[in-house]
């Protein structure tokens, strides 16, 4: 088919073809369903040489070629009816045998169709042309017809073609039945953004409620039957997301307007009278709202690589914050808006086509008609694509404030942190080489990670992405592996919980009974009673009784002799029998006497050598009074009540540690043995070789330990070796006050007292809250009890000393402890 | 006082006496270790490495370019809840899990705050110094924004660490208060003694006050603090000696329950509660004897199970014939709660609770202490809290 044209119109000639081309393609796919829908390529292309009839003038010879099969149902010469009906004063001449030759080409039986123009141009209408062309394009593919477009322009055997086509890339499917393609690169005007480095490389377009048009009775009088309707579509161009560190302004609006079946409806170099509703730009938009004042932007050249608005306004530049505040970076705001019949299309190719032509001519009339419905249609629409990209630009600040936070705490546990082994692995999981590497590089795999997910909500469609967050409360149930070491860790925590429990419960005299020496079972309390007891029974029989051994054993023997004995070995019984007997012959050194039982200073001997013991008890008597809850004038109250002592007396374990234990021990340690052992080995070494029975009689606990296992083997022998030592220092002391005082009741109430007190609690007085005052009352206690050992027990205050005597009496009037 | 009550024979404990033997038989029975798992004080160096780990794992995570998460006990379900007639509720051990994630926009600030609070928590333990949680607030209020979301944090911490707030040195300031016949010895050695005249506020440190001392025959613990103070003015702890007084205040803290349950743990003197005779009153009983959900993870150091229910019961209402104008009807809340305690699982081993709960949903009426104040200006401590304990009107 090859149109000969010369009208003077030729610049309108391809884009009304190429218009009635798309309307015959819509209208025939509208019957077809979605699948079948037809694709293909129309090819465009211009040549140009120079002109031989005229100077300064082109021959353009332009063509426009269906390859595939986009209009497969086309019939030649029906369409060429129509468009003469469309277009008057347009001829045209069939060739056919290019007709044919594409008949032959096509082997599946559709024909591919050619159409060819002629005419003779000026190279600068060409070139405004040709532009113009490629916008009318660009304009088609953003609300895609399936179809791809082949525009070639080749002047002077120069060529260069571009491919219009947007069929494979996403788009939004507008509840209109048009689809919008929402890749940004159609709608940058500029290159600044590299698309491929956009975090969000979408529009995310915000549907409004489409509003019925008011037409206007003049234009209904021109055929403009139906119902009118007007969608606005609203989307911030690049995406928010981009930008959404910074709250971003917004620095245009460019306005896209798209007649019934999503074609362009105003062309932007023809200089109608519909633009003219636009020259206000608060036409639609109320824009005081914001704060923003738009002026027309009559800056728009033909010459980019997006599309051109019909209509575009920009942000009057204020107090010259233009550089940073607006310019390049600033967003645009989108605005489709699609007019289109309430109920599709009305009927006939021929109507659509007429019904574009009026629309185009009557829109300004139509708009101002109903300018307050269309108004706040926009209003709504602009204003929630605002909101949203409000919200996003605070959910991301949220974000990155709360991932700062975040990073901050990290590296703050991270550098204050003493476990060096920590990190370094926190170093070697991210490679980094010290902390501040470790902190910018924590920073930014944050930043990827939760941006990742930020995309992945941004490529979502429009509404799901108001939806609330529904995964972020994950339940999950399979822990099974960490609920099982927390029983563990639960189960040994009860265990010490308890033990802790179950001390606490004692109550103050019972830590104390525990930690002191002589903790005994009350059977072996028992036992011990008896123990003394018989002992000074027959002591009394071998002294008044015949037939007992000891008495039989020589009582010829003389004191000096015995005596002289003794360092010979103990094992001969002569001494002990020779004492005996002296103790005898000597009335004013009775047994009893020699045992510490006599009246003679028994008021300094009862209180001398406690005050003593509580001097060197000092540090732990004044943490006893620091850590009792009660005051000095409660604690006497209840020390003095009777209800407590009632209550201590009838308490078997009070009675065991603080009565029975130190009254039998000191009798059988110290009465009874001392006197034995002193005319044998001499008072100083028997001061201190009678403690070690003293300290050999403990050794049972490890029995009873070792047989309830109640801790380590060798922890059990370690606390009977401690206990031993202690136990011997404290029974060489006794032995010490018991030689020094003459008396059993002195050491019966050290002994007393010091089972209350327990050994000094060194450890917690090292960790008490007044720990300064505590250890110098410890110091200070040691220190007057060394300077006062002497004095406190100097023989003289306790009257004639029996033992002592009873050595003297012996000849061995060496023993220093006697004066 | 450590002398005999004045104006009270001794017969009067008799009933206290026996119950408290019954109790301790019980403890016997049940063993001396109550079952289950419970969270014992960590060590400093173990608070420090569990928080090392959670950071390790972020940082691994990230490493391989996955959104890091915590995860946590989910606390709010009773599906996670399990009942112990001797441990009450606590959480089972195969409980189910909630993710804080951080990278959903919802949780994103969560996950910021728990890390803050995390780094917080490691500086107070490697310094061995305490904070309360209001410090924590005020350190960054803006942030937080406002006290819940950081006490949901650190309870959350503590759930996910496994370790008693306590351990994270982190206090709270107490609100409960106690008075009556007990002394002990806080951890930086003042020494404490209940038995004047005011109340004194609950210590923050429980697990540190030691050495305590009490001749306390029974521990009776007020839901309200207007009750609490009105015993108080009546004189009500002498009259009663030897015994101590307790009040939460309402739904009671972290503190008062730990000092319910160290009294418990170390005289175990019988416990009773005397709340309102409504829902609420109940509700906040249970928590005193069976713990709440929120806290179900920590159950085994605060729960006392042996805690009585005192008054005032809704059967007393009805005995004592206290006069319909002095109740309040149910609201369709009260009605509400009344069900839910109804369903819980601890009601089913408590019979006359049951009892007490239909009388009340019955009556459709709740009633106050002060109620009681309607026979006369003093009753309940010189008439209803005295012969209650002498004849054990308790169930």
């Amino acid at each position: 088919m090859i149109f000969k044209e010369d009208c003077g119109f030729f610049e309108l000639c391809p884009f009304q073809i190429l218009k009635y081309l798309i309307i015959y393609q819509r209208c025939e796919t509208a019957g077809v369903s979605k699948g079948a829908l037809l694709e293909g390529q129309l090819v465009i292309s211009i040549e140009a040489l120079n002109s031989k009839h005229q100077a300064n003038t082109l021959h353009c010879v332009t063509t426009i070629a269906a390859a595939g099969s986009i209009y497969g149902g086309l019939v030649l010469k029906k369409l060429l009816e129509d468009m003469q009906s469309v277009l008057p004063g347009f001829f045209a001449n069939l060739n056919w045998t290019s007709e044919e030759a594409g008949h032959s080409q096509d082997a599946s039986g559709l024909r591919p169709f050619q159409m060819i123009f002629e005419a003779d141009v000026k190279p600068r209408t060409l070139m405004t042309d040709s532009l113009v062309i490629k916008n009318f394009l660009r304009k088609i593919i953003t609300v895609p017809p399936k179809i791809r477009f082949n525009f070639s322009v080749k002047v002077n055997g120069i060529l260069s073609v571009e491919i219009f086509g947007a069929e494979s890339e996403p788009a939004l499917n507008l509840s209109n039945g048009i689809a919008l393609v929402v890749n940004c690169q159609h709608y940058l005007s500029t290159p600044k953004f590299d698309t491929t480095e956009l975090p969000c490389s979408r529009i995310h377009p915000v549907l409004g409620h489409p509003v019925m048009l008011f037409i206007p009775d003049d234009v209904v009088g021109m055929g403009l039957l139906g119902e009118l309707t007007l969608t606005p579509a609203v989307a911030l161009c690049p995406c928010p997301k981009v930008f959404s560190n910074q709250l971003n302004r917004i620095s245009s609006i460019s306005i896209f307007l798209y007649g019934p079946s999503g074609l362009p409806l105003i062309f932007p170099n023809s200089e109608q009278p519909t633009t003219a509703v636009f020259k206000d730009a608060s036409y639609f938009i109320d824009w005081k709202k914001y704060r923003l004042s738009m002026v027309p932007n009559l800056d728009l050249s033909l010459d980019s690589g997006s599309v051109l608005p019909d209509v575009s306004y920009q942000v009057e530049s204020g107090e010259g914050d233009q550089s940073h505040n607006m310019g390049p970076q600033g967003q645009t705001v989108l605005l489709f808006l699609f007019v289109d019949f309430h109920r599709g299309f009305p009927g006939q190719k021929m109507e659509l086509w007429g019904v574009h032509t009026l629309l185009s001519a009557h829109l300004r009339a139509i708009l101002r008609e109903s300018h307050s419905v269309v108004q706040g249609c926009i209003q709504a629409a602009v204003a929630w694509a605002l909101e949203q990209h409000r919200q996003a630009v605070k959910a991301h600040q949220k974000l990155q404030a709360s991932l700062s936070v975040a990073v901050d705490s990290i590296m703050s546990i991270m550098t204050g942190s003493t476990n060096s082994s920590f990190r370094k692995t926190c170093l070697q999981t991210l490679q980094a080489a010290d902390t501040q590497e470790f902190g910018t590089k924590l920073h930014k795999s944050f930043q990827e990670v939760t941006q990742h997910r930020f995309l992945y909500h941004c490529s979502h469609e429009v509404k799901q992405q108001l939806l609330p967050e529904r995964n972020e409360a994950e339940q999950n149930t399979d822990k099974a592996h960490e609920n099982g070491s927390l029983e563990l860790l639960a189960g040994t925590g009860e265990q010490t919980e308890n033990k802790r429990l179950k001390r606490g419960s004692l109550g103050v005299e019972e830590t104390r009974a525990s930690r002191s020496a002589g903790a005994l079972s009350p059977s072996e309390a028992a036992s011990r009673r008896a123990e003394p007891t018989a002992a000074p029974l027959t002591f009394s029989r071998s002294r008044t009784g015949p037939g007992s051994g000891l008495e039989d054993a020589g009582p010829s023997c003389s004191h000096k002799a015995a005596l002289h004995q003794c360092p010979g070995g103990v094992k001969s019984l002569a001494p002990l029998r020779a004492t005996l007997e002296g103790t005898y012959r000597h009335p004013g050194t009775s047994l009893l006497t020699l045992m510490g039982f006599r009246l003679e200073g028994i008021f300094p001997a009862a209180l001398l050598p406690l005050l003593l013991t509580m001097i060197l008890f000092l540090g732990p008597l004044m943490q006893l009074s620091m850590d009792c809850p009660c005051d000095l004038a409660d604690g006497l109250k209840v020390v003095l009540a009777p209800r407590s002592w009632a209550r201590c007396l009838t308490d078997m374990r009070w009675l065991r540690n603080q009565v029975i234990a130190p009254l039998t021990e000191e009798l059988v340690f110290r009465a009874c043995m001392l006197p034995m052992l002193a005319p044998c080995t001499g008072l100083g070494p028997a001061v201190f070789t009678c403690p070690l029975f003293f300290g050999v009689a403990h050794f049972h606990h490890i029995f009873e330990q070792l047989r309830f296992r109640q801790s380590s083997v060798g922890s059990i022998f370690l606390s009977a070796a401690f206990q031993f030592s202690y136990t011997a220092v404290f029974g060489a002391y006794t032995a010490f006050l018991f030689i020094r005082t003459g008396h059993l009741i002195g050491p019966v109430l050290c002994h007393s007292f010091c089972n209350y007190m327990g050994f000094p609690a060194v450890c917690a007085a090292l960790e008490h809250p007044q720990r300064r005052p505590l250890l110098a009352g410890y110091a200070l206690g040691v220190g007057l009890f060394l300077l006062l050992l002497q004095p406190l027990t100097d023989p003289k205050l306790y009257g004639s000393l029996p033992l002592c005597v009873l050595l003297e009496r012996a000849g061995d009037s060496e023993a220093p402890l006697c004066s | 006082m450590a002398f005999t009550p004045r104006g009270l024979e001794a017969s009067f404990f008799e009933v206290l006496d026996q119950h408290r033997a019954f109790l301790l038989a019980a403890l016997k029975r049940g063993g001396e270790e109550p079952a289950g798992g419970g969270m014992s004080l960590a060590s400093s160096s173990e608070v420090l490495s569990s928080i090392e780990k959670i950071i390790q794992d972020i940082v691994t995570s990230l490493a391989r370019n996955e959104a890091p998460a915590f995860t946590i006990d989910n606390r709010s379900s009773w599906e996670n809840i399990k009942f112990e007639d001797s441990v009450g509720l606590h959480m089972v051990s195969h409980c189910t899990t909630r993710k804080i994630k951080s990278d959903s926009p919802k949780s994103v600030k969560n996950f910021a705050l728990i890390l803050k609070i995390l780094s917080m928590i490691y500086k107070l333990v490697q310094s061995n110094t305490y904070a309360t949680k209001r410090d924590i607030y005020y350190t960054d209020s803006q942030l937080f924004g406002n006290q819940t979301v950081v006490d949901n944090i650190i309870n959350d911490i503590s759930c996910m660490l496994k370790v008693p707030r306590r351990s994270l040195h982190i206090l709270s300031t107490s609100k409960g208060l106690i008075a009556g016949d007990l002394k002990y010895l806080e951890e930086d050695g003042t020494k404490v003694n209940c038995t004047r005249a005011t109340a004194i506020a609950v210590p923050s440190n429980i697990q540190g006050i030691q050495n305590l001392i009490t001749d306390a025959k029974f521990l009776l613990i007020v839901e309200k603090d207007a009750t609490f103070q009105r015993l108080l003015d009546d004189n009500f702890c002498n009259k009663m000696s030897p015994c101590i007084m307790v009040t939460g205040k309402g739904v009671p803290d972290l503190n008062t329950r730990l000092l319910v349950k160290k009294l418990w743990d170390t005289f175990h003197i019988p416990a009773f509660t005397l709340v309102d005779a409504d829902p609420h009153g109940i509700e906040i009983m249970c928590i005193y004897k069976y713990g709440s959900m929120a806290m179900s993870f920590e159950a085994h150091n605060l729960t006392v199970p042996a805690i009585r229910w005192l008054g005032l019961l809704p059967s007393d209402i009805k005995r004592l014939n206290i006069p319909k104008g002095t109740l309040i009807p149910l609201t369709k809340r009260d009605q509400m709660k009344l069900d839910s305690i109804l369903k819980r699982p601890y009601i089913t081993c408590q019979p006359f609770w049951r009892k007490e709960m239909e009388i009340m949903a019955d009556s459709k009426m709740k009633a106050e202490i002060q109620a009681l104040t309607f026979l006369s200006s003093d009753y309940l401590s010189r008439v209803y809290l005295p012969n209650k304990l002498k004849f054990g009107g308790w169930i």
